[in-house]
């Protein structure tokens, strides 16, 4: 009885708050903040007054525009390749007999002529209305060995070249 | 002693959604249609994860669509069903996402080998008028350089 008179009472238990997760956390989004912050700097530039200058002799040569136009005829092929500028030039590569044939010719006639221009970087190029698929693949893959841009133009286009330039248009 | 794991759980866990929410999840799968042979090519690019244009020598299909045609259709752009199915692949293409559009829309032409060039062209033309900015030409590899096979 007396044990239970002097006993202390009961007192609510109140666990200790456990902060080490939240700090985890926190740390972890400061890092990832910090590193994915961009820090700009504002800058001052003065502009002088605006002139006005004619540059009569062109620092930069137009560009050459090549185009290449590949053909069938029967079993084999032509190639052309044609080029503006300056000096306008062409090459000209009839009765090409096969498609191994044909990838030989296109690498050899392109390396040419990237050697001659090395600032060419694109080329267009177009074939017959009837080459098939396979050849145009074969045909980009030696063009890209010198010129990586290549642009697709008309088999009609491609064909009035070549007749322009004396060679049988292709097979219709 | 008993060893505190909250700390590292609470890392990994946050490491892991992280991971989840900045990664993306793309596949590439080429169905062949029976009787379609692909070109062989010597370039070393892999194929991108984009839209399938599948070209035989009869007819396009636009895979998204389910959507085919005749090919020569394609050589008059102004005959009816030209225009219907441009205009079909236009509401495609205006109905992605404007990131997606504006990052530099990208399509996957499979065609066989025989295909002829006219049609690949007028094909082409017609795709990248409706707002395909990049047509990749999807071959099959080769190891050796030097000539075709």
């Amino acid at each position: 009885m007396s044990n239970t008179f002097f006993e202390k009472p009961h007192r609510r238990h109140v666990s200790e708050l456990n902060i080490v997760p939240v700090l985890d956390m926190l740390t972890t989004i400061i890092f990832f903040l910090l590193l994915s912050t961009s820090f700009m700097e504002f800058n001052k530039l003065t502009v002088p007054p605006a002139q006005v200058s004619t540059i009569t002799d062109p620092v930069a040569p137009p560009p050459l525009q090549p185009r290449l136009a590949v053909t069938r005829v029967g079993a084999s092929y032509q190639v052309l390749l044609t080029w503006a500028g300056p000096v306008p030039g062409s090459v000209k590569q009839a009765d090409v007999a096969s498609a191994q044939a044909l990838f030989t010719v296109l690498s050899k006639v392109v390396k040419e002529f990237k050697v001659r221009f090395p600032s060419e970087s694109t080329l267009q190029m177009g074939l017959g209305r009837d080459v098939p698929f396979e050849d145009l693949i074969w045909a980009m893959d030696a063009v890209r060995e010198s010129i990586s841009d290549i642009v697709l133009y008309s088999p009609e286009e491609a064909e009035a070249e070549m007749l322009k330039m004396g060679a049988t248009p292709g097979e219709t | 002693m008993q060893l505190q794991l909250t700390a590292m759980i609470d890392i990994f866990s946050m490491i892991v959604i992280f991971l989840i929410l900045g990664s993306v999840f793309g596949g590439t799968e080429l169905i062949l249609p029976p009787g379609f042979t692909l070109p062989a090519s010597y370039s070393k690019e892999s194929v991108e994860s984009a839209p399938q244009l599948y070209i035989s020598s009869t007819e396009a299909h636009f895979a998204p669509l389910d959507l085919r045609i005749e090919a020569g259709k394609f050589g008059d752009p102004e005959s009816e069903a030209t225009k219907a199915h441009a205009k079909a692949i236009g509401a495609y293409v205006a109905g992605l996402p404007q990131a997606q559009v504006s990052s530099g829309l990208l399509l996957n032409v499979i065609a066989d080998k025989a295909v002829p060039y006219r049609d690949i062209f007028n094909i082409v033309r017609t795709y990248r008028a409706a707002g395909f900015q990049t047509v990749l030409f999807v071959t099959t590899g080769k190891s050796t350089s030097g000539a075709p096979p």
